[in-house]
């Protein structure tokens, strides 16, 4: 605040501080034993006046001090004198609370502009209030400045690129505190309200004020908590510390919960689950918000590392636009994710132990309780392969099920483990138009999507999901790609870095208007990866050792060559080098785990086929007889059941009947990705078939070979995966067989496409029916 | 020292990749009835050599005489999978060395 302001407003409130200054004490007294309601309000509008009045006069001398570092009694105005003068503070007192303020406002702005990680810069009217904080934090750690400086520099290391130990250290500090939560308290304050929102999400509303009570009490707190509608915030809730009030945005969870109660509609036997995850889910946000009013509280102590690593984060905090990967990784969001995801597990475990008992004694459910008591006696994996096809089924889990994900690791461990192994379900092209919709910004999202999103995230992993949507968006005709391209041809033409560059200069001002509605990084990522996308068969030459990956490289391969390095995060082009020929060689000369790995995640597409698919192709092949509907059929199931199924859509069907020359390997299939076509070579097909079951079979080989190759085409184009950079490596790097067919047959593309046409055929080989087969192609 | 011989032969006639061949080399060296037939073939320029393989039935003259466009280096693996991974490899030789 400025003296000017603390003159005015000083001006402006004479008579009342006239009124504050000797309070008449008997007065007092009297309203403390018997206060009436109007009493009670004079008091309180009387202490809010005297903290008003202090309030401006430490901003007074804020003020001087941020002018010119120290306070002169004698400089200030006649009528600042006058109210200090006045006020029953010294001015000591008052020098001693405006640096408090100060260094409660500027400890962690302060260490920030200290470390050489430095993103805070210091606005010049600051500058002298930093210094005073400095020199306080000097003093009370008894520290040079520059060893203050390689404090700050190491805490803003572990705040913002944590090694994994310092990740375990964070995870440990919270786990320990949400551990500290007993289940004596659990039960005392919310055990009620739990059996009631188990029965009815809708009470979950009711249950909030002691959640909040549940959490002031184990973390010695006294935040205020409550539901605040707010559709166009982005997150699930927040902390104001300012209002020391945590806030769950009612519109975000609300579409959560529409999703578990749709479930409930459908399937009362999934209603425990159901309820049981709106519950948890709900726990895991409040006690997230709760976690970071804790830190809060935490670093007003401001007597050890962990007080200032809060200042200085909570200074510098990360927002989720900047990527979604390094605000997590900042020091106050991991740990609050470890602890709400610590205190769900609490919770799930004390619900379960609930049901146990409540299955134990009353229905007595045989099957439940052995699952409870030996876990051993399931398969497991069995299982959760079965309540992962519910899940992507929609329909709601049974309480057998739940328990079943509960002892395997939770719900996302679950989850993760499902995709892995069924990868098919998820439709990311609908969330690409939705966002094409809305020009790209995920923050114009509805609820209901947002929360896809993070479904998907949650098995995908957030840096993967992000990138795979914003990259598939850059292909679309959009103002964010106009803008995406901006940048790109500014950052191709110019000599500096891409952060460098004076975009306001060197663009024009139509150009600039396009830009500036985005986040300037967000835009330069893009720029790099359709960079990468342009340039990568070069820059993964050079890199390879085909040449000299740094001499003679444009800008643009320069600029993409930038997008792997960050993608790999070591910020190293030599590891990047290193890490890219590594990848070559397991193409070209892989070892044995190396073939098993690939082979065997390409043969898992072929699970994820049903016997319901199967059945229909073969039942269509008795009817009509014919062999062109069966490939038409085997290459729809192929297509709609393998990854980025939308794209591979566009591929159709060549039938060929050229027989193949004496005593020569001829090709029984191919895909031209360019022409979106797979060819089929049936004659030859025939020829080399045992009989007519073997024919179909290997009908089912070709034909599910072919499209993986197209699969592996379209996914080098969409992922940022280290297989989608080895599968384009490959591509364009490819051994034909003129080279050697068993060198050729080594490579990865062909071995995984040999490994899934292989397992197709094994599964069409399972229903094929021989007798059936030559009655009708005798 | 064999394995030497066969190394030679394809680093200067193949046109496959330095890596592959020191791959394809070690495999081989566990059979040392393939190596020899290999340096055999080397040595005479035709597969009339009194045989030293015969892996479920095939030997290299055979392998040749069904499949004339197959390379030499391609028979010479061939015998060696053969006994490292016989199912899968006598399903490759079933199709004819087929091309996907």
């Amino acid at each position: 605040m400025t003296e000017i302001e603390g003159h005015s407003i000083l001006s402006g409130c004479s008579n009342e501080w006239d009124t504050l200054k000797s309070p008449d004490t008997s007065n007092a007294e009297d309203v403390q034993a018997e206060p009436s309601a109007s009493q009670r309000g004079a008091i309180i509008s009387e202490i809010l006046n005297e903290s008003t009045k202090l309030e401006r006069l430490i901003n007074i001398v804020i003020g001087r001090l941020s002018k010119s570092g120290s306070f002169d009694f004698e400089s200030l105005s006649s009528q600042d004198k006058e109210a200090i003068n006045e006020s029953p503070y010294s001015v000591e007192q008052l020098i001693q609370f405006a640096k408090e303020r100060i260094f409660h406002e500027k400890c962690g702005e302060a260490l920030a502009s200290l470390s050489e990680y430095n993103t805070v810069e210091v606005p010049e009217k600051d500058r002298n209030l930093v210094d005073i904080v400095i020199d306080k934090l000097c003093e009370s750690r008894s520290q040079s400045r520059e060893q203050l400086r390689d404090d700050a520099t190491n805490f803003a290391y572990e705040i913002y690129f944590p090694s994994v130990k310092e990740r375990e250290i964070s995870d440990i500090f919270a786990n320990s505190i949400a551990e500290s939560i007993s289940d004596d308290d659990i039960s005392e304050y919310i055990g009620a309200d739990i059996d009631k929102i188990l029965e009815n999400p809708d009470n979950l509303d009711l249950a909030l004020d002691n959640f909040g009570k549940l959490f002031n009490k184990c973390l010695n707190l006294h935040a205020s908590v409550e539901l605040e509608d707010a559709a166009d915030v982005k997150s699930v809730g927040y902390y104001d510390p300012y209002m020391d009030e945590v806030k769950i945005n009612a519109s975000r969870f609300e579409a959560l919960r529409g999703y578990f109660k749709k479930n409930l509609k459908n399937n009362a036997e999934g209603a425990d689950y159901s309820s049981l995850y709106i519950l948890a889910s709900f726990a895991t946000v409040v006690s997230r918000e709760f976690m970071h009013a804790y830190q809060c509280a935490y670093k007003e102590r401001h007597d050890d590392d962990r007080a200032l690593k809060y200042s200085m984060n909570l200074a510098n905090y990360v927002e989720i636009s900047n990527g979604p990967v390094n605000h997590e990784a900042q020091l106050i969001e991991r740990e609050a994710s470890a602890f709400s995801e610590t205190f769900r597990r609490k919770l799930i475990g004390f619900v379960a132990n609930r049901w146990s008992d409540h299955l134990n004694n009353e229905v007595g459910h045989e099957r439940h309780m052995d699952l409870v008591l030996d876990e051993n006696k399931y398969d497991q994996n069995l299982a959760l392969t079965a309540v992962g096809n519910r899940i992507f089924d929609g329909r709601p889990l049974s309480l057998y099920e739940a328990l079943l994900i509960e002892r395997n690791g939770g719900f996302k461990k679950v989850l993760a483990q499902v995709k892995e192994m069924n990868a098919t379900n998820f439709n990311e092209y609908e969330l690409i138009n939705m966002l094409d919709e809305n020009g790209g910004r995920f923050a114009a999202l509805t609820p209901r999507e947002l929360s896809a999103i993070r479904w998907m995230s949650d098995a995908e992993g957030y840096s993967n999901i992000y990138d795979f949507i914003s990259f598939e968006h850059l292909k679309r005709d959009t103002p964010h790609r106009e803008a995406v391209k901006i940048i790109y041809h500014a950052m191709s033409s110019s000599l500096v870095g891409a952060e460098d560059i004076d975009y306001m200069k060197v663009l024009s001002p139509d150009d600039y208007e396009v830009i500036k509605e985005y986040n300037l990084g967000e835009l330069i990522w893009d720029a790099r990866k359709w960079a990468y996308a342009h340039y990568s068969d070069s820059i993964i030459g050079r890199l390879s050792g085909h040449g000299e990956y740094s001499d003679h490289m444009s800008k643009e391969e320069f600029e993409g060559l930038r997008y792997i390095i960050d993608k790999y995060g070591s910020g190293e082009e030599v590891e990047a080098k290193n890490k890219i020929q590594g990848m070559i060689s397991s193409i070209y000369t892989p070892n044995e785990e190396e073939i098993s790995n690939d082979e065997l995640i390409a043969a898992r597409y072929a699970e994820s086929i049903s016997d319901e698919m199967i059945k229909t192709a073969i039942s269509d092949l008795y009817e009509s007889g014919s062999i062109s509907n069966f490939i038409e059929n085997v290459a729809h199931i192929v297509k709609s059941t393998l990854p980025l199924s939308a794209d591979l859509a566009y591929y159709r069907i060549s039938i060929n009947r050229t027989p193949p020359k004496e005593g020569e390997a001829s090709a029984l299939g191919s895909c031209v990705h360019k022409k979106r076509v797979v060819n089929i070579n049936i004659t030859h097909a025939n020829e080399l078939s045992a009989d007519i079951v073997n024919f179909f079979e290997v009908l089912a080989e070709i034909i599910a070979h072919e499209h993986f190759h197209a699969y592996q085409h379209v996914s080098k184009n969409h992922e940022s995966s280290e297989i989608a950079i080895r599968r384009n490596i490959n591509k364009n790097k490819y051994r034909p067989s003129e080279n050697g067919h068993h060198e050729y047959r080594m490579q990865l593309i062909e071995r995984e496409a040999y490994a899934y046409g292989k397992a197709v055929s094994k599964r069409f080989a399972e229903h094929l029916d021989g007798g059936e087969l030559r009655r009708i192609f005798k | 020292m064999n394995t030497e011989i066969i190394k030679d032969y394809l680093q200067k006639n193949s046109s496959m990749s330095p890596q592959f061949i020191e791959y394809v080399c070690q495999n081989m060296a566990h059979h040392n009835d393939v190596v020899e037939d290999f340096c055999a073939w080397i040595r005479a320029g035709n597969f009339d050599f009194e045989p030293k393989t015969e892996v479920e039935g095939w030997t290299a003259k055979r392998l040749h005489e069904k499949f004339p466009s197959l390379s030499v280096a391609d028979i010479f693996i061939s015998l060696s999978n053969l006994y490292d991974n016989p199912e899968s490899e006598k399903r490759i030789i079933e199709s004819g060395f087929a091309i996907y």
